[in-house]
């Protein structure tokens, strides 16, 4: 199992964010985060990809405790924060170069991780501006990219079309279901077309609890049991419990 | 190690770049370079005024330029969530602070080194109460419009940051400039000319007092950066400039109401940094070489003061959320 979180609780002072939420995604799956704002998808993903350390529970990474041997497991993990963080002043190629040797890359290899990152993520006309002078979705591009310049064996995606016009949402989510059969991806979203466009599995999370963990289909299936659509259920399933 | 070097470079470029240390730097730069002029009909006081002037100048900056460089790298970065990419790399919380850390004091000693190496200029320049060296002053204040034409066109021709090609080559400039005119300076005046401690300065006596300023800074930059883990800029600048005024004064006071060598009075001097310590503009006025034992004392105290608040720092920083913004 590449991405293993068991029983996970996570506290903001007297506030309890995530209640008790175990995971489990393999290579080859893609799985869709959804919930209503402040359900906790953002936490949970923070600790999982072993920025935040959790209240309780494991988090292993292709076998490896994240809190055991953090340097191993984070070499593995490939994380796009939400709103695409950068350092504005750098150049794209730049940006990269540096997130390559965090890695431990240099030289020749690193070149060619650059160039490749740069050729997946359509970022060629802009490998030499300043980050700042770019619209949003370059912007996001460009921290797609820094994500999976070490080839991650797990990649972790807040909102990662968030911000896109539709040929961008449609070269991301391609890329995303390239990437899947060497890695896997959990993509955190609000996008409900989106979970139907490229996930293979959905995990529904409100307050910090689980409501639903299984396939597309199973989940698609439960919305025509209900004569609804994925909105509708996400709606049945969430309402009048957000936060 | 390599780790350790690539962010502290990066968070030194970052604060290089930043337009409004290049802009502190130059008021430092311009209002030393004048004081030679306010200091004029002093009654054979220059050198001692512009010394005095310079080092506060350079002191006071400091203070704001270490504020700005931590808030620049650390409060930012956690507030709008760049540090969720770096946590998410194979970095530890420890090394990310200690090489914000360095990162913040390499800026800060480019950032004094300049200012040092402009105070010595100032200095070679008020030769004369009456009359200033006219041919220094242009070399001043032209090494100034050079850097900011070399950061002009490195920026037009490479679109790399203004800030930060104009303050590396002040960098050069200042020192190299400084330099070739205590040379010539020494070389030119008579042995007279220079026991006279109101038209000549020897380096020997300026350079430790110089230094010292280095160690001060480096502390402020260290408390800031603690600081900066929880504070906005504002905060953290008015914190700074307590902890300043107070470390200005308290150790006198508590030495007279305590008593030198007390309990408490040695307390108060762990607790808040003693700034007097680094404030040697007294013994320069009255031409009196820095013991070496005192330097190395002083520079002992502002190791081990840096060290105890950079582990403040990682205290504050393991213990803290990140990313409020994106939370």
């Amino acid at each position: 199992m590449m991405i293993e979180a068991e029983h996970l609780f996570k506290r903001y002072g007297t506030r309890l964010v995530v209640n008790d939420l175990s995971l489990r995604v393999n290579v080859g799956d893609v799985l869709g985060f959804i919930g209503p704002n402040g359900a906790g998808k953002t936490t949970t993903m923070k600790m999982i990809s072993g920025v935040m350390p959790p209240y309780a529970g494991k988090v292993r990474i292709d076998g490896i405790d994240i809190e055991a041997e953090p340097r191993l497991a984070k070499s593995r993990i490939g994380f796009l924060p939400e709103n695409a963080p950068l350092h504005m002043t750098m150049t794209v190629r730049d940006f990269l170069a540096y997130t390559g040797r965090l890695h431990g890359f240099s030289g020749r290899e690193l070149a060619r991780r650059v160039d490749r990152a740069i050729e997946r993520c359509a970022l060629k006309e802009a490998a030499g501006q300043e980050i700042e002078s770019l619209s949003k979705g370059y912007k996001r591009r460009v921290c797609l990219a820094q994500s999976i310049l070490h080839d991650p064996k797990a990649l972790i995606m807040d909102e990662p079309t968030d911000g896109l016009d539709p040929n961008q949402k449609r070269q991301i989510r391609e890329l995303i279901l390239s990437l899947k059969e060497e890695t896997a991806v959990i993509i955190s979203t609000h996008i409900l077309e989106e979970v139907d466009a490229v996930c293979s599995r959905v995990f529904l999370l409100c307050k910090g609890k689980t409501r639903f963990d299984g396939t597309t289909d199973e989940f698609r299936a439960k919305a025509d049991a209900l004569h609804t659509d994925l909105a509708g259920l996400f709606s049945a399933m969430t309402e009048g419990e957000q936060a | 190690m390599f780790t350790f070097f690539r962010l502290s470079m990066n968070a030194c470029r970052e604060c290089l770049r930043e337009p409004v240390y290049y802009l502190m730097l130059v008021a430092a730069l311009i209002m030393i370079g004048l004081f030679p002029y306010f200091a004029m009909f002093v009654f054979r006081q220059q050198i001692r005024l512009v010394c005095d002037s310079s080092m506060a100048t350079t002191l006071l900056f400091g203070l704001f330029a270490a504020v700005l460089c931590s808030a620049r790298t650390i409060s930012r970065e956690m507030k709008n969530g760049t540090v969720l990419l770096l946590m998410s790399k194979p970095v530890s919380r420890f090394a990310f602070v200690i090489s914000k850390v360095g990162g913040i004091l390499a800026s800060l000693t480019i950032f004094v080194l300049v200012c040092n190496s402009a105070t010595w200029l100032s200095i070679l320049i008020a030769k004369d109460q009456f009359r200033p060296s006219t041919p220094l002053l242009i070399c001043y204040f032209g090494a100034i419009c050079l850097a900011a034409l070399f950061g002009g066109i490195r920026n037009f021709i490479s679109q790399k940051s203004f800030s930060s090609g104009a303050v590396v080559a002040m960098a050069v400039l200042f020192p190299v400039i400084s330099l070739i005119a205590q040379i010539i300076r020494s070389r030119t005046m008579s042995d007279v000319m220079k026991a006279d401690p109101e038209s000549f300065i020897d380096p020997g006596v300026l350079l430790p007092a110089l230094c010292m300023l280095f160690f001060a800074v480096w502390i402020m930059g260290v408390i800031s950066s603690a600081l900066a883990t929880r504070m906005e800029i504002v905060g953290n600048l008015m914190v700074c400039l307590i902890l300043f005024l107070i470390g200005m004064v308290l150790h006198y006071f508590a030495a007279a109401a305590f008593g030198t060598g007390s309990v408490i009075a040695l307390l108060c001097t762990s607790l808040v940094p003693n700034w007097q310590l680094f404030w040697m503009a007294d013994a320069l006025s009255n031409r009196v070489v820095i013991p070496v034992s005192y330097f190395a004392w002083t520079l002992v105290y502002s190791v081990l003061y840096a060290a105890a608040w950079t582990g403040w720092a990682f205290f504050l920083f393991q213990d803290s959320e990140l990313a409020r913004d994106t939370r």
